[in-house]
């Protein structure tokens, strides 16, 4: 009997909703979610407005967490359901579909749908553990329901719904399948999430804004003409909350006036517009429109090849007629094969624009080339770091290089030092320049940076196997440290504050750290223990 | 007319095909007997296998309890999916460590010793990857490094290796715009880099054109004089025309490991050709091994092996390996040869 087309969508979405959460990343995911939702519990991670706060109501606690849940997931959870697409893409069960009836709106829109379970599952996660806290520490003496649902259901779920359409788009496009679109989402949702604190209602995807004017209002009601301050974020982890003492009110929750319920149902609009641009973009996985056959620039022709100071010819039609070559290591020669592996593949612009920020390093006043080109130049080479450690796991040569001789001793070393030689001709001219001027701690603290920066990049690599990990957290540190100049984040001391001998010696100590970290999940692939 | 059975004991029969380019090159214009047979055994390489077991999550065993001796010469496995093949080669690969049991090489345990087994060995696996920015070239120098393997010589080699699979025309094209078959035969390159003496490839003659298949048999017919070559396949066919010793697996257990000659004489006067009504495919089924079959206008032909001549008409034929095959699945899941 045939298959209506529902039950066809429905096994499709099925399929894939099981497949990724049987997932490892989905699990290491849910951890996170999970140990966040005990931080919140705990009061580490929390809102506070100066020494007032609602007392703990169902509204409380729903709003609470499903404005964290907006702005967790469209993050993280961008990046763990960003993958369907290229999955069946590179595991070819998208020429199988593809040759199924299913047509293309189906198909975006089934994975759409799956994209938007498995974030909505982290959600429910969340919500339960919400649900807890407000048994357990619930000051209004009754439980409604709908009103700690409510946020739920307008807040998260139309965040999730624009995210699980992103994530498609951008599975989808080809140019944004890989880390430009990693890099891309990241300052995207950040401008997003950043402009909805600030005001901007009608970029306030989260719900931060809705969140925060409403419980200034419930406390100008309570409270009138007080002025307060916004602590927003893991404040509890630096300082201590003081949870007697504070002046309470009654927050009555985010008023859902017609208004404010159509304007979420604005990013439910804007997913369904996300998906319909996605259409155009999708190739039905069809091979030719991923890449036209190379170009025979001339004709082949058997020819004779000069080799060292022999000439061979090209027919050879027995292994006897073979040389044979006998082993003897090189770490040089591993090194630079790695080297060489890692700078292939980029376009040309690439190399020259690398180049430019080089020569920069060189010319500019040692101050400005210290707070904007130096961060410009330890992020240029982005992309070759994110490869490192995860390069077998992606394009499965673990096999070929695992059953090589000392893989453990020999090539992995060797991936680390290849980063590790990126990351200080990244910044070799501003050290040379640094110890000329005297600055020795800067000098010190731009080699630390850069040793840590290449472990971090090999320990995220090898561990997660994938290169969004190191792209991600990476790039928040580069935001907010060197870029922001955030002394205390900051990995490469562009400004006097960013260079002391603490956190000096606190980024050698997670470099050793993280190098013990990657070695021992790199002898597990290797050796399987 | 040369055959198998025409090679003195203790030598292997090299086939005309792949031995008369090679001589006719040097100039040999008189074949004899003894030019085409080859002497097995005769370096000291041993690959004994010794009650080797792998468990995999679920307590499920790929392998179990698996016994084999291995000598110089091309061994082929053969066996169903899932029937422990590609585990054991990964084993013996040193990629995936056994969960019990032992695998020497030349005396040496392959665990405890791996990096003596990876400096002699060249692993093709079933499913391997490969760097799509690479050409064929720089992919290859790259695993020779990784193999300590460098310099003009190292260059020399892979162009060479290139040529004898090949792919001489190819060799500067980007790795991402191959073929799958041409892909199979970088890696069949890859796994000859170090000139090893023991040889594992799990399927290596996936994607190739009947063509390319040939003279990959050839290549490891000539290989299998001076090294140990383990070759997994599905097509009986390429196992036949280049192993020199057959081991049939399955469900983790050896069936039973000799000589093709030795296969073909377990089916001896067992298989049988007949041509039936359709409706009575079934019952056959239920009574026998059934091999080949296909329709004719007087109904359907069949291959049919099993100890009783399945009907009176049928008349007894020339066994096959794959009839042996047959045979040896048919009698470890049933205790008999007729089903």
């Amino acid at each position: 009997m045939a298959m209506h087309r529902y039950q066809l969508l429905y096994q499709l979405v099925l399929g894939d909703f099981r497949e990724r959460t049987r997932r490892y990343s989905y699990l290491l995911t849910m951890l996170g979610a999970l140990f966040f939702g005990y931080l919140v519990i705990t009061g580490k991670y929390t809102v506070q407005f100066s020494d007032y706060r609602s007392i703990y109501n169902s509204e409380w606690f729903g709003t609470m967490m499903a404005v964290t849940c907006g702005m967790m997931f469209s993050i993280a959870g961008f990046y763990l359901v960003k993958n369907s697409i290229s999955r069946d893409r590179r595991t070819q069960v998208g020429q199988i579909i593809a040759s199924t009836p299913l047509s293309n709106l189906e198909y975006i829109f089934a994975k759409f749908v799956s994209n938007f379970l498995v974030l909505l599952s982290m959600v429910a996660v969340l919500a339960v553990i919400a649900f807890l806290m407000l048994l357990f520490r619930n000051e209004s003496g009754s439980v409604d329901l709908w009103a700690f649902s409510l946020p739920f259901l307008l807040l998260s779920l139309p965040a999730m719904a624009l995210v699980a359409a992103a994530a498609v788009f951008f599975d989808t496009v080809k140019w944004l399948r890989g880390s430009l679109g990693n890099v891309l989402y990241l300052f995207m949702a950040e401008i997003f999430l950043v402009m909805g604190m600030m005001r901007t209602i009608s970029l306030d995807l989260a719900g931060n804004n809705l969140f925060i004017e409403g419980v200034k209002a419930g406390l100008a009601e309570a409270y009138p003409g007080v002025k307060v301050g916004l602590q927003m974020g893991f404040i509890g982890l630096v300082e201590d909350i003081r949870m007697e003492g504070t002046n309470t009110f009654v927050w009555k929750g985010i008023d859902w006036s017609p208004e404010t319920v159509s304007l979420r149902f604005v990013w439910i609009g804007l997913a369904i517009v996300v998906l319909l641009l996605t259409l155009p973009f999708f190739d039905r996985f069809d091979p030719a429109g991923l890449k036209q056959p190379a170009k025979r620039k001339k004709a082949v022709l058997p020819k004779v090849e000069n080799v060292g100071n022999e000439q061979i010819s090209n027919i050879v039609s027995s292994y006897s007629q073979i040389s044979v070559v006998d082993a003897a290591f090189s770490f040089v020669a591993m090194i630079r094969a790695e080297f060489s592996l890692m700078v292939k593949g980029f376009h040309w612009s690439w190399y020259l624009i690398a180049a430019g920020i080089l020569a920069a390093q060189l010319v500019v006043p040692f101050d400005i080339a210290r707070m904007y080109i130096t961060p410009l130049a330890m992020v240029w080479p982005l992309l070759i770091w994110s490869a490192m450690g995860n390069r077998e796991t992606r394009f499965g040569t673990g096999e070929l290089l695992f059953s090589s001789p000392m893989p453990f001793k020999r090539q992995f070393p060797s991936v680390w030092l290849a980063g590790l030689f990126v990351a200080l001709a990244a910044v070799g001219t501003m050290v040379m320049r640094s110890i000329i001027a005297g600055q020795w701690s800067y000098a010190m603290a731009l080699l630390i940076g850069a040793f840590f920066v290449s472990s971090l990049a090999l320990a995220f690599g090898t561990i997660s196997g994938s290169k969004k990990l190191f792209e991600v957290i990476y790039l928040m540190f580069w935001y907010v440290g060197s870029v922001d100049h955030v002394p205390v984040l900051d990995l490469l001391g562009t400004t006097a504050e960013a260079v002391t001998i603490t956190k000096m010696l606190v980024l050698g100590l997670l470099t050793v750290g993280l190098l013990t970290a990657a070695g021992m999940a790199r002898r597990r692939q290797v050796y399987g223990c | 007319m040369f055959d198998h059975q025409a090679c003195p004991v203790g030598e292997k029969f090299i086939s005309a095909t792949s031995y008369l380019p090679n001589r006719l090159l040097k100039g040999t214009c008189f074949i004899s007997l003894s030019a085409l047979c080859e002497l097995t055994g005769s370096t000291d390489l041993q690959l004994d296998i010794r009650g080797l077991g792998k468990r995999y999550k679920g307590d499920v065993w790929g392998l179990k309890d698996f016994n084999l001796s291995i000598g110089a010469g091309v061994i082929g496995l053969l066996g169903p999916n899932g029937a422990g093949k590609s585990t054991l080669m990964r084993i013996l690969a040193t990629v995936t460590r056994p969960t019990e049991g032992q695998a020497l090489w030349n005396g040496t345990e392959i665990t405890d010793a791996p990096n003596d087994v990876r400096k002699i060995l060249g692993y093709l696996p079933q499913d391997f990857g490969i760097y799509p920015n690479l050409n064929a070239v720089e992919f290859l120098t790259y695993l020779a490094a990784a193999r300590g393997i460098g310099g003009t010589a190292a260059t020399k080699r892979i162009n060479q290796l290139l040529e004898l699979v090949n792919l001489g025309d190819a060799r500067k094209r980007k790795l991402g715009s191959l073929s799958g078959g041409m892909k199979q035969r970088v890696g069949i390159a890859q796994a000859l880099l170090n000139d090893p003496q023991l040889l594992i490839v799990d399927e290596p003659t996936a994607g190739l054109d009947p063509e390319e298949r040939i003279r990959f048999r050839n290549l490891l017919t000539e290989l299998a004089g001076e090294r140990i070559v383990i070759l997994s396949s599905h097509i009986v066919s390429d196992i036949e025309a280049a192993a020199n010793s057959i081991a049939i697996i399955n469900k983790g257990h050896l069936l039973i490991h000799a000589t093709p000659e030795e296969l073909l004489q377990t089916v001896e006067g067992k298989v049988w050709e007949t041509v039936i009504p359709e409706s009575e495919m079934d019952a056959l089924k239920k009574t026998h091994v059934i091999g080949n079959a296909g329709r004719t206008s007087e109904g359907v032909r069949v291959r049919v092996i099993g100890d009783r001549q399945p009907r009176s008409d049928a008349r007894s034929v020339n066994p096959s390996i794959e009839d042996a095959y047959l045979l040896a699945l048919d009698t470890d899941r049933n205790g008999h040869g007729d089903a």
